[in-house]
């Protein structure tokens, strides 16, 4: 499968094992993929290289997925046009919390099926077919 | 002293001074005042009766007594008179008697160089003085010497009353014999007509028809010897008047009879004559009248007519005694008030004769000076009971005052204690105390105050202890919430994570079936194993936790337990699990820990693990075992990096886990079974933050004493 225009993806995850095989994931769908294993870094990785998507865990050491968030906002106001999508390894009601907080992200639930994720992610860029 | 305040309350000592004003000052005064007008009533009354009775009997005895001394001085006046009749008989014999001539008589006349003749010389009878005339012939010569035989009878009338002042017989031809002898011709004037005079001419047919003996006014004796009043008589031959005898009294006999009069009540006597015209008057009754007192007199023979007093002598010409005048002249006697520079109570008496009036006047005021010196002290005493009564009812007002100010503090004082009292009660100071009042209602007040006090500070503990039961269960529901959210969140963590790791790589070997390399293979199948692991020791702490329920159900089997062989194998486990911690441990092998070989593991290998899990690899683990006295410590010290030292009181609390430790894999429960277990076996578990920063755990094992945990 080949796509007109190669869309970056910063993908943010703690956990390594999982982080490897979402990123491997996502890239054999065509995309480039950055990754990083917490918000510090994924703040250097974002302003190196600007994303066209986020994903990115909730629970994660140093800040949260949604304290990333808030931070990226601070530092690059213009980020807020970038789609995000939050995976989380809480349950529903943890999961309907975060999303009042961050109203306009995607979010998806651990164990994640990555056909849901590719489907949820090329939404996010706009990409049909 | 509070005064109506505009809500219509009044204060206590303004409302007891109005109560007393009303119900006992008000009425008393009002009674005193009532006593006062009639002891005023009453004293003015018997004053008012006293002044008319004493007056009324006064006015009795002054009426008697003028009649009386009226009386006396009429009995002398009487003796006169009929003396005088007497010698008017002897005269009128001795005038009819034929004529004779007396040679001693006659020798005794001699004629004065004017024309009179007269007795030169004293021979123990009567002077002779006939006026002058021309010539003196037979019958006037016969006429001296038949008068002269009567002067022995002359001589002896004189003597025999000493009021008698002279006695003498004037002819109508103006010759005059009278007794004692003086020297006529010295007196007399030579041509002096007697005719002219009161005491000749009253006695006349006109001015007494009667022929009978009369009084004369008084008058101002010619010859000096005073103020005089006469009795005279005509001497008739047939129906020709010869003359008049008359004896003349002074009258300062009487009026020293008047003047002396003893008047009570500052009285005095007053004589006057039918005329009106004053005969005797005192200094007290001059003074009243206004009057000075005559004195000295002219020699009346040398002129032709009487010497009466001035008219302001006469009380019918005064104004201020006509009324008394004209009284006397209606009655006899009488008693009338005349007001002479005052009131004054006046009686009168007729001396019959000369028709005089005897007057006592008696001042009233002095009449009344005793009356009105009683009603003068009556009114003094009544002065004095007004000014008792004043200063009384003062004294009894201000005490009153004082009264009600003390009663109104003996109420209001302890009134403002309860209203104190029930403030602080308010105020949530149940436990008072009553505050004593010497008022039985407010001390029983006060103590049921303080009861209800006690009561209401009972029912607020017992609501505050509810309130704290209440918040106790609340917090300890919420703490069970949060537990209970905690776990959820640590359940869904601690599961999802290894499950979408394990769901990834079956995605994966799903997806690349045909073309997974051996490697690939081998290593997806440890990242499943790894997850599995993680699964099955999240499994094992919930066991644990459930292993603690358990724990509680069951009875004790504790015994001293040697810690070092437990640390050791725990730490062996772990060295297992985790190869590149380092773990240094310094246990005595001696050491012995009172309870069961379950929870004891239970506590050194959660703690362990936790240290384990969360200390970076090559960070040193300290692990230490020492003997403090009777208990045993344990001390596990570990590197904890970012670990915040405010999350230190949450962290035994199950499923709490600390912001630095939500990447590593756990469950929240470690620290929090650690904690019970200790508690459990009667110790405790501190965890702290040492000088380096290191998270160190220390279990201060319960003391050892075998018999007292089997108890327990």
């Amino acid at each position: 499968m080949s796509v007109a225009r190669v869309y970056r993806i910063l993908c943010i995850e703690d956990e390594p094992d999982l982080r490897r095989d979402m990123v491997d994931e996502l890239r054999e769908h065509g995309f480039l993929v950055d990754d990083a294993c917490n918000g510090e870094d994924a703040l250097a990785t974002f302003l190196e290289r600007r994303p066209d998507l986020i994903l990115c865990d909730i629970q994660m050491p140093l800040m949260s997925g949604t304290e990333f968030r808030a931070r990226l906002l601070d530092v690059e106001p213009g980020a807020s046009r970038i789609p995000f999508i939050f995976t989380t390894a809480f349950g529903q009601p943890f999961r309907n919390a975060a999303e009042n907080e961050v109203g306009d992200a995607g979010f998806m639930t651990k164990p994640i099926d990555y056909d849901e994720l590719i489907s949820l992610v090329r939404a996010k860029l706009g990409l049909t077919g | 002293m509070a005064i109506k305040s505009e809500s219509g309350t009044v204060a206590i000592a303004t409302w007891l001074w109005k109560s007393y004003l009303k119900t006992s000052l008000i009425p008393l005064l009002f009674i005193e005042l009532i006593f006062i007008l009639i002891y005023w009533v009453s004293t003015t009354i018997s004053h008012d009766r006293n002044v008319g009775k004493v007056e009324e009997v006064s006015g009795y005895y002054f009426l008697d007594l003028a009649t009386r001394e009226a009386a006396v001085i009429s009995s002398l006046l009487t003796g006169v008179e009929k003396a005088t009749r007497v010698y008017a008989a002897q005269t009128q014999r001795a005038l009819k008697q034929p004529d004779i001539l007396l040679a001693a008589e006659l020798a005794r006349l001699e004629r004065s160089p004017g024309g009179a003749l007269y007795s030169h010389h004293d021979n123990g009878m009567a002077a002779s003085h006939y006026s002058a005339r021309p010539h003196f012939g037979r019958e006037e010569l016969a006429k001296v010497s038949k008068l002269a035989q009567v002067d022995l009878l002359m001589k002896d009338i004189k003597n025999s009353d000493p009021i008698i002042s002279q006695i003498y017989f004037n002819s109508h031809d103006s010759y005059n014999r009278i007794y004692p002898y003086f020297d006529a011709h010295e007196q007399y004037a030579e041509n002096m007509d007697v005719t002219k005079f009161n005491f000749y001419y009253e006695a006349d047919a006109r001015h007494n028809p009667e022929r009978k003996a009369v009084w004369t006014s008084a008058y101002l004796d010619p010859a000096g010897k005073g103020w005089l009043v006469s009795s005279i008589a005509p001497v008739w031959n047939g129906d020709r008047l010869e003359g008049v005898v008359g004896i003349d009294i002074t009258l300062d006999s009487i009026i020293k009879e008047v003047l002396n009069l003893n008047l009570p009540w500052d009285g005095y006597g007053m004589l006057v004559d039918r005329d009106g015209r004053i005969i005797a008057l005192p200094p007290t009754g001059e003074a009243n009248l206004g009057l000075q007192r005559l004195k000295g007199h002219r020699d009346a023979r040398t002129g032709n007519e009487d010497i009466f007093k001035p008219d302001r002598f006469n009380i019918a010409r005064r104004t201020d005694t006509r009324p008394l005048y004209r009284a006397i002249q209606q009655s006899s006697s009488g008693l009338i008030q005349l007001d002479l520079n005052g009131k004054h109570l006046v009686a009168f008496a007729n001396i019959p004769g000369p028709n005089w009036r005897l007057i006592v006047v008696v001042p009233r005021d002095a009449i009344h000076a005793e009356a009105n010196a009683l009603q003068r002290q009556l009114a003094a005493v009544g002065y004095g009971m007004i000014i008792v009564l004043v200063l009384f009812y003062a004294a009894f007002f201000v005490f009153l005052f004082w009264r009600a100010r003390r009663v109104s503090r003996a109420v209001a004082t302890p009134v403002e204690e309860l209203r104190s009292l029930m403030e602080r009660i308010g105020a949530g100071q149940y436990e008072q105390t009553a505050p004593h009042s010497a008022v039985m209602e407010l001390d029983s007040l006060g103590r049921d105050l303080t009861d209800m006090g006690h009561k209401l500070g009972a029912a607020h503990r017992a609501a505050k202890e509810q309130e704290r039961t209440v918040a106790n269960a609340l917090t300890r529901e919420r703490k069970a919430a949060e537990a209970q959210l905690r776990f959820l969140q640590v359940m869904s963590h601690e599961f999802r994570t290894p499950l979408a790791i394990i769901d990834s790589c079956a995605q994966t070997l799903d997806r690349r079936a045909h073309s997974v390399e051996p490697e690939e293979i081998e290593t997806r199948a440890q990242r499943l194993r790894r997850a599995v692991q993680r699964l099955n020791d999240v499994l094992n702490k919930f066991s644990a936790l459930l292993l603690i329920n358990d724990y509680e159900a069951r009875p004790r089997r504790t015994k001293p337990i040697a810690i070092e062989p437990v640390i050791s194998g725990v730490i062996a486990q772990m060295t297992a699990r985790y190869p590149s911690h380092v773990v240094t441990a310094d246990v005595a092998t001696d050491l012995k820990v009172v309870g069961e070989t379950e929870a004891l593991a239970g506590i050194v290998s959660a703690l362990l693990d936790n240290a384990f899990r969360y200390s970076p690899p090559e960070a040193p683990i300290d692990v230490s075992a020492v003997s403090t006295g009777d208990t045993v410590l344990l001390r596990i010290a570990n590197t904890a990096p970012d670990l915040k030292r405010y999350e230190l009181g949450e962290m035994t609390e199950p499923f709490f886990r600390g912001s630095n430790a939500v990447t590593t894999p756990g469950s929240g429960i470690g620290l929090y079974l650690a904690r019970t277990f200790v508690e459990k076996l009667g110790g405790r578990l501190e965890i702290d933050v040492d000088g380096e920063g290191r998270f160190v755990a220390s279990v201060y094992f319960a003391p050892d004493h075998p018999e007292e945990a089997e108890d327990t």
